[in-house]
């Protein structure tokens, strides 16, 4: 091979690897947006009106996935790539992706929801922020991803960060402790394998397809399985919400959530679900510039320390993009 | 009628068909597989090309560059390509 072309090819490499981080970084900021959002609609009516907290939290995270995969099914059309939803359904890898939606949808939004309410958001926080750490071990044993010393450094980092800005004293009186830190755990580990099922997956099938498939799966299992297993009260808020303005509050953040899933999966197949993991983790960053844009957030010295953490972490895991083109030994 | 795989797919069982297979011969290959597919373009297909290699279900065999100053890359399947291929065909086939 000429030299010229093989200078030519590697500038490629690096000009793609490039492109998976900043789809990572983008994944962290619209996640930030789309939970201070999401945060925002839920406190208004008709959610303010029912008392379960749990409930009110997976109509909501029910309601957004659905629009989220309405919004991901249109941006499909727009690019042309709609045709390929049913031919990629017929095979394998969509189910693993079906399966990893589910996993990391209602599971891991019902683990963490359930480790808040039994251990106490202190711990859950800190537990359920590990997720990326999972997912990077993960990737190393099952996609053979390579994970160099100074990444998983910034991966570490941008973990603490999360738990620091997501820190609250732990209070309150709470018997099933252990019950809860479970869940969380359950969480942190649904999350992970979500990254790494999909990753799988996405070694055969588009990851636009993949987003979208995964949208489909989650909210039908939350509509079908998870909303009727908390009773009629969710069919009640579910139904009541079209009638107020939290409805098209809740269709703006899934259109950014939807957006983040899209950068978040494309990043996990362009650049690793390690690195991917550890820049989508910045999402706690964005959620503190964002809560103190639209909400009536106070800055405190945790968040603050937790934001500059982030930032190194995120810095260290960048680092030099020019090694970071092979992804997987 | 054959089921048509989904396009990134269908570009690996090309790369499996014919070891060598350039880039140009790819698209061609899809334009008449996937008329209706606006997604069946050179600037996906790239895309598609990467994350292949990236993921290392395929491997760069060569590339040239040719006269109008783009690079003609030939493809070959990897082993783990090949043993992912399995996955290609609906459950039941």
């Amino acid at each position: 091979m000429d030299a010229n072309v093989q200078l030519l090819l590697q500038q490629r490499e690096i000009a793609y690897a490039k492109k998976g981080i900043g789809w990572g970084l983008m994944a962290g900021l619209l996640w930030g947006g789309d939970g201070v959002l999401m945060g925002i609609s839920l406190g208004m009516l008709p959610f303010t009106n029912e008392s379960g907290p749990f409930a009110i939290a997976l109509v909501g995270a029910c309601m957004h996935d659905g629009f989220a995969a309405g919004w991901v099914f249109l941006i499909n059309i727009i690019s042309g790539k709609w045709r390929d939803y049913v031919r990629t359904l017929k095979t394998r890898p969509a189910k693993g992706v079906l399966l990893a939606g589910i996993v990391g949808g209602p599971i891991g939004m019902s683990g963490n929801l359930l480790g808040i309410h039994l251990a106490g958001a202190s711990y859950a926080i800190a537990i359920t922020a590990l997720y990326p750490a999972l997912g990077a071990l993960l990737g190393v044993l099952f996609l053979k991803e390579r994970i160099h010393f100074r990444v998983g450094i910034g991966i570490l980092l941008s973990i603490a960060g999360s738990i620091i800005v997501g820190y609250v004293p732990p209070e309150g009186n709470f018997p099933d402790f252990y019950l809860g830190i479970c869940f969380s755990l359950m969480a942190a580990i649904a999350w992970a394998l979500e990254g790494v099922v999909s990753t799988y997956g996405m070694d055969i099938i588009d990851f636009d397809i993949a987003v979208g498939i995964r949208e489909i799966s989650s909210f039908l299992v939350y509509l079908l399985v998870v909303l009727p297993l908390i009773g009629v009260t969710s069919f009640k808020i579910f139904f009541s919400s079209i009638e107020y303005t939290s409805f098209s509050y809740i269709a703006v953040a899934a259109l950014i959530g939807g957006g983040s899933y899209l950068s978040w999966y494309r990043s996990m197949n362009m650049t690793g679900v390690g690195r991917a993991m550890g820049l989508n983790v910045t999402y706690a960053l964005w959620s503190v510039f964002f809560g103190w844009l639209l909400s009536d957030l106070q800055l405190t010295w945790n968040l603050c320390i937790g934001v500059v953490v982030i930032t190194i972490g995120t810095i260290v895991i960048i680092g030099k993009p020019d090694g970071m083109a092979n992804v997987r030994n | 009628m054959v089921k048509q795989l989904p396009i990134k797919a269908r570009v690996l069982s090309l790369v499996f068909e014919k070891m060598g297979i350039s880039d140009a011969e790819i698209l061609t290959a899809l334009k008449k597989e996937y008329p209706l597919d606006k997604q069946v373009g050179e600037k996906n297909l790239e895309m598609c090309l990467m994350s292949l290699t990236t993921s290392k279900m395929i491997t760069l065999m060569d590339a040239n560059l040719k006269n109008n100053g783009k690079i003609e890359q030939k493809f070959k399947i990897t082993e783990y390509g090949y043993h992912r291929l399995k996955y290609l065909f609906p459950i039941g086939r």
